[in-house]
């Protein structure tokens, strides 16, 4: 007698229940998407309107001259370098990691990380102290005629220093995570140490490498705090895209600031498409596989 | 090919994986390394690989000492327990891989590599998934697959790590049986790692029973089934009864070698009835004795006249048949 109004209620709560649950993710999308608006969206437009404020020409302008192309030109001879570097040591250290076992294992991972964690800041015054005038090195250097710090080298260590990790921790969860058998199996069917690691090794981990170097090459073309103490901003010389484009702003020449901001805004979007790129292929290739 | 392994000893830092191993294995034998987790048999096979190097000992492939040889010079055949297929690759190029990284002047055409693969595939009974990738096939089809792998270089050794371990028990069977008639055929001297008794008794033509390290037995199966050499073969090869006779003496028997009856029968004991269990074929009973914890099972024919209007509670009368009482 009791049980008849039971299901109701049970009906209404549960319809209660449904509703909540329907406000709260919509609350929960709208704040993201607003968040998203708010936090990233509008400074790149901004970036964008300030930069062509005064129309397409003065923005041309901006990005045209000599210490813009200049910067531009450092700003990608400091990824060429670094990035493919970077690559090699990313994987070299990532295999260590994810198939030996060896002492001090923890200890090098824990080193690979140490760029995450030390202030950009505090790199680049570690190279000034051992390659400055007044450095560590810095006579032996100077006896040779050999200048690293405010000169292109400096800038070169300064971005492997902070790129270092990129790569290698990408890398490192995915391998481990993949083991060694199909390593060892190859071996057995007779491969050489270089067409496993061609054929086999490479294939599994295209994609993760892929993305690692994306993501390092972001961060080298965008590093500011480490190039920014070894550079002496030396312009048409030693100054980076993120370099230039402080300096302009300082000299309250915002169109041009802005203009040069919205080249690197420019190489950014490139890279992000590269990386979405990348993750959809992964995607149609496992929806092949599952036809 | 004939396997002679001599004394080989392993150490991983302070553990003792394999002590002073001495095994030879025929040419075209087919035999299984049995025994629990931890008892040397995958350090074992993968010293035979060479995917593990010994600290001592010798490895000697039909008169001629391998030991210092790398892995892809062995020539071996190696299924993994999880098959290890290249995941990126397919069917046919996963079968083809072997081939296809011999040195240029002994790598046959592409044609006579398909010819090979399909030959295999159809081996197998695979060759309609030549085109399918690893993750698209069941646990049985990657298992034949990684087969058809090994096979493809021509191997003088087949090496099996717990190759149906990762199956159900239904498709664990047929393939049981499939790889035993595949050996038959192919006679390629082939030695497994399991730690299935059932699947090493079913398979094996000799099985190298292994404990901590050392070799316990060595046998066919109906030789280990029946003369274990220790107590702890006997225990491992099947399910196994222990009397206590006395303070000093007690005696070991497995379920089936138990007579039963309802009457109370010259030397027989009393037991009271725990548990029923119809197993097919089988009704296995479990007994509680007196003088002791451990139960007592016994198996007998689902008609056996003892079983009937049996039930918990009744008092059953058993006596092991024909064992001679052990110390212990």
């Amino acid at each position: 007698m009791t049980t008849a109004p039971l299901p109701v209620s049970a009906n209404a709560r549960a319809t209660t229940t449904r509703r909540g649950k329907q406000t709260a993710r919509r609350l929960l999308i709208g704040a993201a998407w607003l968040t998203f608006a708010l936090f990233l969206l509008l400074p790149l437009l901004i970036v964008l309107g300030e930069a062509f404020k005064q129309g397409v020409g003065a923005f041309f302008t901006a990005i045209l001259e000599p210490d813009a192309l200049a910067a531009l030109k450092l700003t990608l001879l400091a990824v060429g370098i670094s990035v493919p570097l970077n690559l090699v040591f990313g994987v070299a250290a990532a295999w260590c990691v994810s198939k030996y076992e060896f002492r001090g294992k923890s200890l090098l991972v824990t080193l690979i990380d140490l760029p995450f964690s030390v202030s950009p800041v505090i790199a680049g015054l570690i190279y000034v102290l051992l390659f400055g005038a007044q450095g560590y090195f810095g006579e032996w250097l100077s006896d040779r005629d050999i200048q690293i710090v405010f000169a292109v080298p400096g800038i070169v260590l300064a971005t492997l220093f902070v790129t270092v990790p990129f790569v290698a921790r990408e890398l490192i969860p995915l391998m481990q995570e993949q083991g060694s058998t199909e390593e060892e199996a190859a071996r057995l069917l007779g491969a050489s140490g270089w067409q496993m690691f061609c054929y086999i090794t490479l294939p599994n981990i295209k994609w993760g490498l892929i993305y690692g170097v994306v993501l390092c090459t972001a961060r080298a073309m965008g590093e500011f705090g480490a190039v920014s103490v070894v550079s002496g901003h030396i312009r048409g010389l030693t100054n980076t895209l993120p370099l230039h484009v402080e300096i302009l702003y300082n000299e309250y020449n915002h169109v041009a600031a802005f203009s040069v901001a919205s080249l690197l805004l420019a190489l950014a979007l490139v890279i992000l498409l590269l990386k979405q790129w990348s993750e959809s292929r992964i995607a149609r290739l496992h929806a092949n596989a599952e036809d | 090919m004939s396997i002679e392994i001599s004394n080989i000893n392993k150490r991983f830092g302070q553990f003792q994986a394999l002590k002073a191993i001495n095994l030879h294995v025929q040419s075209g034998e087919l035999v299984a390394l049995l025994g629990p987790s931890g008892c040397g048999k995958t350090s074992l096979l993968r010293i035979i690989a060479g995917l593990e190097t010994p600290d001592s000992g010798s490895i000697v492939f039909h008169g001629e000492d391998v030991s210092s040889r790398d892995v892809r010079d062995r020539n071996v055949g190696f299924v993994f327990q999880h098959y290890a297929l290249f995941r990126h690759m397919t069917v046919f190029d996963n079968v083809a891989f072997g081939l296809r990284m011999k040195p240029k002047k002994l790598r046959p055409s592409e044609a006579v590599i398909a010819a090979k693969v399909h030959e295999l595939l159809n081996l197998v009974q695979l060759d309609w998934l030549a085109d399918r990738y690893p993750e698209q096939l069941s646990g049985g089809q990657r298992q034949r697959i990684a087969l058809a792998r090994a096979l493809a270089v021509e191997p003088e050794v087949l090496l099996l790590y717990e190759p149906f371990g990762a199956l159900d028990a239904k498709v664990r069977k047929e393939l049981r049986r499939w790889l035993a008639r595949l050996h038959e055929d192919v006679h390629l001297t082939s030695v497994f790692v399991t730690h299935d008794q059932e699947e090493a008794m079913e398979v094996a033509d000799r099985i190298v029973v292994m404990n901590k390290g050392v070799i316990e037995q060595i046998g066919t199966p109906a030789e280990v089934y029946a003369n274990p050499a220790s107590e702890f073969v006997y225990h491992f090869l099947g399910d196994a009864n222990r009397l206590q006779l006395d303070e000093q003496r007690s005696v070991l028997f497995r379920p089936h070698e138990v007579s039963l009856s309802r009457e109370a029968l010259a030397e027989h004991l009393a037991g009271e009835v725990r548990d029923i269990r119809p197993l097919g074929a089988l009704t296995r009973v479990t007994l509680n004795v007196a003088g002791q914890a451990e139960p007592i099972e016994a198996e007998v024919g689902n008609d056996h006249a003892s079983l009937v209007g049996v039930q918990r509670g009744s008092t059953l009368y058993f006596q092991p048949k024909g064992q001679a009482p052990r110390a212990g």
